[in-house]
């Protein structure tokens, strides 16, 4: 009989709707220390992969446009939206002093209508000139995009050789990106031309919301990155005073919002984490010192029959442990079902880059969950588990008999 | 193995009364012969159970010693005491004393299963002696309170300790029980044991070799 050894799991057994509520208050703790920490680490990697995709220095769009669209949201994150200007005005940007590399970039959104098979953002890059978008690209497909091929991002259901249809203008998926966790995953890129092909039909059936424009000779914005040595502050400023009708916006000050929102979040985690830990801790605290409380009696006989103090604080610990354990894997499992599978839509709900961890880093905050749940338990019944252990048992016997 | 309390006294701070000290024994010697049963009895409060608490080796006294043969029981390490506890004393305690997560065999073998020690076969044995053999797997909250006691006294005995003390053996039982228990400690006296038996019961006066009295903390 390997009775005292099983003892913890036997007590947890027999009270079952207090261990059940004990266990909740554990899984609760690890739940948001676990989702909060994979939020935080998604948003962070979300960001990172941001700054990556960034790849320039300025950013030049219609004067107009600046005042009216969210151009964080368009330009940096995929979200729908477009705006145009006539192509004259790259020439007169990468006239300008400072300017070393420049090249143009055309937006498009679909409809979710017949005529098209999704509602999407549609970016259209200069292959001959672009420095941004191609060697993100290039990573998953390395060939030169032909006219009417498009490039997917990885949220879009389909894969290469299916067929797309916009402004009932068939493309061909040519190659499917890698995850990025912002809103390119779910743009469709493709050359200048078959973007301005895909503009014209738009315009010709009267579903773009500009209907002057000439396709062949529109815009939508600039990338520009500087020559070695020049200030950046300096050369948008040269290009808002010397080219009419445009905003040059420096890029990293359109990231700085972003990264604003993920500090302030992060903030916010952290507060959450450390409510929820005094909360469990307190709760925990009351919990075990009813626990204990009621069972002095029974810990008494244990001492009288031959336990040590030594081995009931053991055993006492254990079945601490065993449900703060318990707790944490099923929190951390119920986060994890929560934040992993979900991401995209906490993602829209956030309005922010996010991109979920990688396998190691999931598991080492499980880790820290779990270990951050056991040390609630250990802490909240230190003293406890201390005084049962010490106890008078000549005392104790004598309580409710 | 006979148990020798010596010089032993004990005393517990309580607040609000005169000198603060609340004297519960009176400094005395105590014998335990081996092959014997012992008897205290006494009032309620009058510090019967405190000596035996003492004798037993779960109540350090707050001044003298005791001794089981020649071991010094209160200079031992506290694992060594709990052991020490295990191998050589039974001990009834008064009330109720089931471990609830156990069910009856389990409560009765635990001396054994401690210290993981086969102990079915004695358990099995002592429940049949005291008429519980059909309630083996029957949890604690479903016996009545003399089936309780029986238990609590086939846990006490089924080491087949050395030293036995019994505080209020026989509370909780009919005339029938309580003859049975009696009958048994008097059978372990008779083996070798050292019986020691607090009770205000003078059925038990019958089946002693020693009666002691205590009355406000003195032996008489």
């Amino acid at each position: 009989m390997r009775i005292f050894r099983k003892l913890p799991i036997l007590n947890l057994c027999r009270r079952p709707v207090r261990s059940a509520m004990l266990l909740c208050i554990a899984a609760l703790l690890s739940f948001t220390v676990f989702g909060g920490a994979v939020m935080v680490s998604g948003l962070r990697r979300g960001m990172a992969s941001l700054e990556d995709r960034l790849g320039a220095d300025i950013l030049v769009v219609p004067e107009e446009a600046a005042r009216k669209n969210d151009l964080e949201s368009i330009v940096l994150q995929g979200s729908t939206g477009y705006f145009y200007m006539d192509d004259s005005k790259l020439d007169e940007i990468a006239a300008v002093d400072g300017v070393g590399q420049s090249t143009s970039q055309i937006f498009l959104a679909s409809l979710a209508a017949s005529c098209c098979s999704a509602k999407v953002q549609l970016m259209g890059f200069d292959p001959a000139t672009d420095f941004t978008v191609l060697p993100w690209i290039r990573k998953s497909y390395t060939e030169d995009l032909k006219e009417m091929e498009i490039v997917v991002g990885s949220d879009i259901t389909s894969d290469e050789g299916d067929t797309l249809t916009f402004y009932d203008t068939d493309c061909t998926v040519a190659a499917k990106l890698t995850r990025t966790g912002t809103n390119y995953d779910r743009c469709v890129f493709a050359g200048a031309d078959t973007i301005r092909v895909l503009t014209a039909s738009s315009v010709g059936k009267k579903l773009n919301q500009f209907k002057e424009i000439d396709p062949n000779h529109v815009v939508s914005c600039v990338l520009v990155n500087v020559n070695e040595g020049a200030d950046i502050d300096q050369v948008a400023s040269a290009i808002n005073d010397s080219v009419d009708g445009v905003t040059a916006v420096r890029t990293t000050s359109m990231v700085s919002g972003i990264a604003a929102n993920l500090s302030g979040i992060s903030h916010l985690v952290r507060i959450l984490i450390a409510g929820v830990f005094i909360l469990a801790f307190i709760i925990l605290m009351i919990a075990f010192t009813m626990l204990i409380n009621e069972r002095k009696r029974e810990f008494a006989i244990l001492r009288v029959f031959g336990v040590s103090r030594r081995s009931l604080a053991g055993s006492v610990w254990s079945e601490i442990l065993l449900i703060c354990l318990t707790g944490a894997l099923a929190g951390s499992a119920a986060a994890a079902l929560v934040t992993l599978p979900f991401s995209g839509a906490l993602r829209s709900r956030l309005d922010m880059p996010m991109l979920s961890p990688g396998i190691g880093t999931i598991l080492l905050y499980l880790l820290l969950a779990v270990l951050i749940c056991a040390a609630a338990g250990t802490l909240s019944s230190f003293w406890n588990v201390s005084r049962v252990s010490r106890a008078d048992i000549s005392l104790a016997l004598r309580q409710e008999r | 193995m006979e148990v020798r309390g010596q010089q032993i006294r004990k005393e517990y701070y309580r607040s609000g009364t005169g000198s603060n000290i609340f004297t519960a024994v009176e400094e005395c010697d105590f014998l335990v012969p081996s092959g014997k049963l012992t008897v205290i009895h006494g009032r309620s409060g009058s510090g019967k159970s405190t000596i035996l608490n003492m004798l037993a080796g779960i109540l350090k006294p707050t001044g003298g010693s005791v001794f089981y043969d020649d071991t010094d029981l209160y200079s031992m390490r506290d694992e060594e005491l709990a052991r020490f506890r295990n191998l050589h004393i039974g001990y009834v305690p008064q009330g109720r004393s089931a471990v609830p997560s156990l069910n009856v065999l389990e409560n009765v073998a635990l001396p054994y299963a401690l210290y993981e020690e086969d102990g079915e076969e004695a358990a099995a044995e002592m429940m049949e002696r005291f008429g519980i053999a059909d309630l083996s797997e029957v949890m604690p909250d479903r016996l009545s309170g003399g089936e309780l006691r029986r238990m609590a006294i086939a846990r006490a005995l089924v080491r087949r300790p050395e030293v036995i003390f019994a505080d209020e053996p026989t509370g909780d039982l009919d005339d029938e029980n309580t003859v049975a228990v009696f009958g048994a400690l008097r059978e372990l006296a008779a083996a070798g044991a050292a019986v020691l038996v607090v009770t205000h019961e003078e059925d038990a006066f019958e089946y002693a070799d020693h009666i002691y009295a205590m009355n406000a903390g003195k032996l008489e």
